[in-house]
């Protein structure tokens, strides 16, 4: 059943441009359902014009999913498309009409990884009898060199370089040193780069952003079209978008769009890196007009107490979180204190705890890997191969393990084609091949065995690698052996002894004993959990989650570091466990917890 | 919206084909076995993935086959990957959305957009083809299954029982008009109480009370104490679909009041059936449109001349092009009917011919680029409008004379009737049956053989109605000749006029429409010209003076007018007796030949009276009559082609 209340009755009534400010556990995913399915009974969607629901990751298309299911009991389809942002752009503005961009180019293909845009540009030559690698023409050419006089390639590889909404070029958002290259050179070096790739095809998702936005600048019927066919775009997790795509929204709305609706939490705001912008979401929900602005403020997840915590990092001055229908338990929050030896004795008592209380769905989180492996009781990563083949694979079959059975099979199937053609380099023709293997049903037959029969990870690494190598030889029918590049001698990658442990002792994913998963803020984003334990790191570093960033003293929009502390204290029901460092005193923790507050001492640890 | 474009790839007899369609009407017309209905069949197979039951679906036996000669031996080579692709233009804007995924706009004029379906079937070795399908103009882009259902269509096979279709209950088309009425009005309660009033109005009857009761009786004896197996009777169910489905068509004998007794459906004739069902199916397209403007509807009717007389079929093309006056409805049509394709504009026609169709009036269309002259004294290249009226010339032919020639393998195009009725006579002296050859003759009645000629010489092959026409014609050389001062008495009196007339001719330059032809011919090497000597009663009359003077009278053209004629025969044969020897030379047997000419009766008559005699007398001429070369060489060029 559906809980209406005021605010989320204003939001489902409303139409137009709408942006709905939703604070952690207001329950958007299923409001977001039900607006979709209230479209389908007033009859504004069906026939062959539907909502295009659109979200950031994969997981939260799949929450929409499973949320209008739970709602309506049938399954969300044609004339609706629930997918991610990238791949709405990519599947109904880019790919269909990127020929109009210009007739001379190949059929393009998005890149998974765009590691192939710098390597399209490296070659091999001969000099004094030793091959040299060098780059292709004419990209040594004066036009495209830098201050140092080699190629602007070697300071700014292509995969990094990208075009802003204006058309300028950038270098992941920044601009190019003024010491390192004139402007001019940098200038025609990213002309040229784009160019070529685009001739061959060959784009990346910020690319596709971006031609996308001019596909429609310079063909209004495209919006007209498209509008049509989704007279309804619901973008979830709005929060994360980048300008690029706000800039294409705008431009569907400026050309016939009626309908459009942004849901999020700039707090929740953790894609900087992707070129989230948190500050453009809340602009419009909170100086532009032409935009109606709703909230969502209710909190039906967590207890005031936990709520309290995290709403430490909001401003002061923003809307306040209220706590509805959570039972408030007693010590639903507990802070630890950690020293050098104490890790696994607070993993431990937190497990114990979350066993006690039965929290089926608990979390350990943590920022930086050097923490994440002394929780685990790991030394530092090693890394005995000197190629990434068998890491992929390791990948692909804990994805098998773990049940997600349709990318493993895409991620070994990608692994595997490259092998069976291994005379063949040239990405669109494996892609073609991965395509056309895909429906082939002998093929992805071969794929599960593979899978399934694939060495046992209860193997050292030096006889994994052994039996894998010759495994994959087999069943591919290889005429060549693979190798692996196993490492054998001590180096800064490597202690000698790893060799001889096991596969899942260092590549399985972690889990604490209890079983609880010890991983990161950004996969906990979105979930409901029982109980929660965020580790906070000791010393100030821009990746480093402190003590001191659990406050809004400034009155400010939070940066990335204190929006993941907001994500990560937000997720628990029952439960919100912090562990500080025991350089922060019991003081310190009364002081901004309030003195009810329960400390673990070391004491009741042990 | 219309089906602008198909092209079909290895698809039963075709190894490729492809088309324009008119928006609205098209007829398809074509020999037997020519393709008519595999095009007809591909557009079925694209409007039948989104029905429920498909009547038509790809098996292996469609999969085209030809056999390739390797020099020693033909190998039969079959195809493994059939290919359709349609094209579709003329979207609204709603449509446009509605396609979305189906949206392609042309790179080279953006301005122009349009809708595009590949459907493929592979034969992949599996247990039926493999089916693929693409949309819009990147592989591997598939719009929504459910977009399937807004391809709608109507088939009438060339044999279909459309008495059948039109009482049977579960298809009932009739009904489905009705339902989609009542389902507007609101008014299915209505509906279901007129059959709720109807069932207990019989069952106050005491006929069907007391059969109930008996029946209940029996049942009750048979179940004893459980009585719950009970009876009731009633007409039909009070629901909508079951009532409209009810409803029937029949033949009331009051054609005014339209009720009460009349004739069963199956007391109609086949053809008039056929058109009730037309009727029915193209109402049902009509409310459907009124209801939803998305979908596309292709009515698809193979022969409708079968059961139909030459008066109706007129009526009926003129009932489909009035009746088919929406946007997203399109008639297909193949026939066999020259009477109905000679009513038929040339935009609305399709011919299909050596495994290529045509739409007749693109041979009138964008052809300037070729540079052709018609009028050779004046140079001038023609424009898009000469090409324009050429067609409407062409089009006011046909309507006129009938449209075999569109149905023919070969075609042989002559002035007039005397050339009609002498060369359909000289044919049977060769044994030569035109319709063995399916040769037509065209008699254009006069000398203006252009407008037909465009049909048959697009520069580029590929465009061509590459079929073998043979133009028979007169070079027309000194016309003076028909003068009083050259009649036959006066050259048999005077022979200096005989040598003055004999020179004028020799000299004489034949009339510039031999080289107009020879231009428009354009290069195409299927269109051959063949021009008498003057005219072909002169060629006539000198392929049949024999060289020998002693057996001149042995001709049977001679002889014919020996019965006709003989004073002017003796007069020529006393002519012939001033010469020195019995072998004539090339110049007197040419002087005997203009006299005999003249004594040839008035055009018509001749034609008329010795094509009759010919007929009359096969062995004898056979024996003696000579036809000219140049018309056995317009026949052969005819015969080439096969």
């Amino acid at each position: 059943m559906y809980f209406e209340n005021e605010e989320r009755l204003a939001y489902l009534q409303a139409r137009g441009k709408v942006i709905l400010n939703a604070c952690p556990g207001s329950g958007k995913t299923t409001t977001i359902a039900k607006k979709i399915l209230n479209l389908e009974i007033s009859k504004e969607i069906g026939g062959h014009s539907g909502v295009a629901c659109l979200s950031f990751t994969n997981s939260a298309k799949d929450e929409i999913n499973e949320a209008y299911r739970k709602l309506s009991g049938k399954s969300l389809q044609f004339p609706n498309h629930v997918s991610t942002i990238d791949s709405f752009i990519n599947k109904y503005i880019t790919l269909p009409f990127y020929n109009l961009l210009n007739r001379d180019f190949n059929r393009p293909k998005i890149l998974d990884h765009t590691t192939i845009l710098d390597d399209m540009w490296k070659t091999t030559y001969v000099k004094n009898g030793k091959t040299l690698e060098g780059l292709l023409r004419p990209l040594n050419n004066t036009e495209y060199k830098a201050k140092n006089n080699r190629s602007v390639f070697h300071l700014y590889p292509p995969s990094e370089i990208r075009i802003e909404p204006n058309g300028t070029f950038s270098i992941n958002g920044n601009q190019p040193s003024s010491e390192k290259v004139d402007k001019t050179n940098f200038e025609n070096y990213c002309k040229l780069i784009k160019n070529t790739q685009f001739r061959k095809g060959l784009i990346s998702t910020g690319d596709s952003a971006f031609i996308a936005l001019h596909l429609l600048k310079n063909n209004p019927k495209i919006c007209e079209w498209l509008s049509l066919r989704f007279p309804f775009i619901i973008i979830d997790e709005a929060q994360d978008n980048s300008l690029m795509q706000h800039a294409i929204f705008e431009e569907l709305i400026k050309q016939g769009l009626n309908n459009i609706e942004l849901i999020g939490d700039p707090y929740q705001s953790l894609y900087e890196w992707r070129d989230a912008k948190p500050t453009e979401f809340l602009r419009k929900y909170e100086s532009d007009h032409t935009w109606q602005s709703y909230d969502m403020t209710d909190n039906r997840r967590s207890p005031q107490s936990i709520i309290d915590v995290f709403s430490k990092v909001r401003r002061p001055a923003d809307t306040k979180i209220n706590s509805v229908d959570c039972e408030d338990f007693e010590e639903s929050i507990l802070v630890y204190k950690y020293s050098s030896d104490n890790h696994q004795l607070i993993i431990k008592h937190y497990d114990d705890r979350c066993a006690l209380k039965k929290y089926a769905s608990s979390c350990i989180v943590v920022r930086g890997n050097s923490l994440k492996d002394s929780l685990l009781g790991k030394k530092t990563e090693q890394r005995p191969w000197g190629i990434d083949l068998p890491k992929s694979i390791i990948y692909a079959k804990n994805l098998y393990t773990s049940g997600d059975i349709k990318n493993a099979i895409k991620e070994i199937r990608a692994i595997c084609i490259p092998l069976v053609h291994s005379d063949t380099t040239d990405y669109h023709t494996l892609k073609e091949v991965e395509k056309e293997k895909s429906l082939d049903p002998h093929f992805n037959s071969l794929m599960i065995t593979i899978l399934d029969e694939l060495p046992e990870f209860s193997k050292t690494i030096q006889d994994w690698t052994v039996e894998t190598q010759e495994f994959l030889k087999n069943k591919l029918e290889l005429s060549y052996d693979i190798d692996f590049n196993l490492r054998n001698r001590k180096s800064k990658y490597l202690e000698k002894a790893t060799l001889s442990e096991s596969v899942s002792q260092h590549f399985k994913k972690s889990f604490s004993a209890f079983n609880i998963p010890i991983t990161t803020i950004h996969q906990v984003k979105g979930q409901t959990l029982d109980s929660i334990l965020v580790f906070f790191n000791e010393r100030k570093h821009k990746d480093n989650i402190i003590f001191e960033n659990i406050s809004n003293i400034d009155n400010v929009f939070p940066d990335e570091t204190k929006r993941l502390i907001y994500v990560a204290l937000s997720r628990p029901r029952h439960l919100l466990a912090m562990a500080f460092p025991d350089t922060i005193t019991d003081i310190d923790i009364k002081e901004k917890f309030g003195e009810g507050i329960r400390i673990v001492t070391q004491e009741e640890l042990i | 919206m219309h089906l602008a474009y198909i092209r079909i790839e290895n698809y039963k007899g075709s190894e490729v084909i492809e088309t324009a369609f008119d928006p609205k009407l098209n007829i398809i017309i074509g020999e037997n076995g020519c393709g008519k209905s595999a095009i007809i069949d591909a557009i079925r197979l694209l409007y039948n993935i989104g029905e429920p039951i498909r009547e038509l679906s790809v098996s292996f036996d469609d999969f085209h086959q030809k056999s390739i000669d390797n020099g020693r031996s033909k190998v039969v080579q079959k195809s493994s990957l059939i290919t359709i692709t349609y094209i579709f233009k003329g979207l609204s804007t709603a449509q446009k959305g509605a396609f979305y995924e189906y949206m392609v706009i042309d790179p080279n004029k953006i301005e122009e957009d349009y809708a595009k379906i590949i459907i493929s079937y592979e034969d992949k070795d599996g247990k039926y083809p493999h089916f693929t399908y693409n949309t819009g103009n990147i592989d591997g882009q598939k719009a929504d299954y459910k977009t399937f259902e807004l391809f709608q269509h109507y088939y009438l096979g060339a044999l279909r029982d459309s008495t059948k279709d039109l009482l049977s209950t579960r298809n009932n088309i009739l009904g489905k008009v009705i339902r989609r009425f009542v389902k507007r009005e609101n008014s299915e309660s209505q509906i279901e109480q007129i059959i709720k009033d109807a069932n207990s109005q019989l069952l106050d009857r005491d006929e069907v009370k007391n059969t109930r009761d008996g029946v209940n009786t029996n049942l009750e004896s048979i179940f004893k104490k459980v009585i719950d197996n009970k009876i009731g009777v009633r007409i039909e169910e009070a629901k909508t679909e079951y009532i409209v489905n009810a409803i029937k068509p029949y033949l009331p004998h009051d054609r005014t009041t339209l009720v009460d007794e009349g004739f069963h459906l199956w007391q109609n004739s086949l053809g008039l059936n056929n058109l009730i069902y037309i009727a029915v199916v193209l109402g049902d397209i009509k409310e459907q449109i009124k209801d939803n403007g998305l979908p596309h509807f292709a009515l698809l009717i193979e022969e409708p001349e079968s059961h139909l007389h030459p008066q109706l079929q007129l009526s009926l093309y003129n009932f489909l092009n009035n009746a088919n006056a929406t946007e997203n409805s399109q008639l297909f049509i193949t026939t066999h009917s020259p009477t109905l394709t000679s009513k038929v504009p040339l935009k609305n026609l399709i011919l299909l011919d050596c495994g290529k169709a045509t739409k007749l009036d693109e041979q009138f269309q964008n052809r300037e680029s070729e540079k052709i002259i018609e009028d050779t004294t004046k140079s001038r290249e023609l424009l898009d409008t000469d090409f324009v009226n050429s067609m409407k010339k062409l089009q006011r032919y046909i309507d006129v004379t009938k449209s075999q020639l569109l149905f023919a393998k070969s075609i042989l195009f002559i002035e007039g009737i005397s050339e009609e009725l002498l060369i359909s006579a000289f044919t049977l002296l060769e044994d030569y049956k035109l319709e063995d050859y399916r040769t037509e003759i065209v008699n254009v009645k006069g000398t203006s053989f252009y407008p037909f000629l465009y049909l048959f010489n697009h520069s580029n092959i590929s465009k061509r109605i590459n079929k073998p026409i043979s133009i028979i014609t007169d070079d027309d050389r000194f016309t003076e000749s028909k003068k009083t001062e050259y009649s036959f008495n006066n050259l048999v009196s005077d022979t200096t006029v005989l040598d003055s007339l004999d020179d004028s001719i020799q000299k004489g330059s034949a009339v510039s429409r031999i080289k107009n032809l020879n231009s428009v011919k354009n290069n195409a090497d299927n269109i051959k010209i063949f021009e008498s000597f003057k005219t072909l009663e002169y060629e006539i009359a000198l392929h049949n003076v024999s060289h020998d003077r002693s057996i001149f009278k042995d001709n049977f053209l001679v002889k014919y007018l020996d019965i006709v004629e003989s004073d002017k025969v003796n007069k020529i044969v006393t002519y012939m007796s001033t010469f020195p020897n019995d072998l004539m030379s090339d110049e007197e047997r040419r002087k005997v030949a203009i006299l005999l000419w003249k004594v040839l009766p008035a055009k018509a008559e001749f034609a008329q009276d010795f094509s009759i005699h010919l007929l009359d007398n096969l062995e004898d001429a056979k024996a003696s009559f000579i036809v000219p070369i140049y018309i056995l060489n317009a026949l052969t060029h005819l015969k080439n082609g096969l």
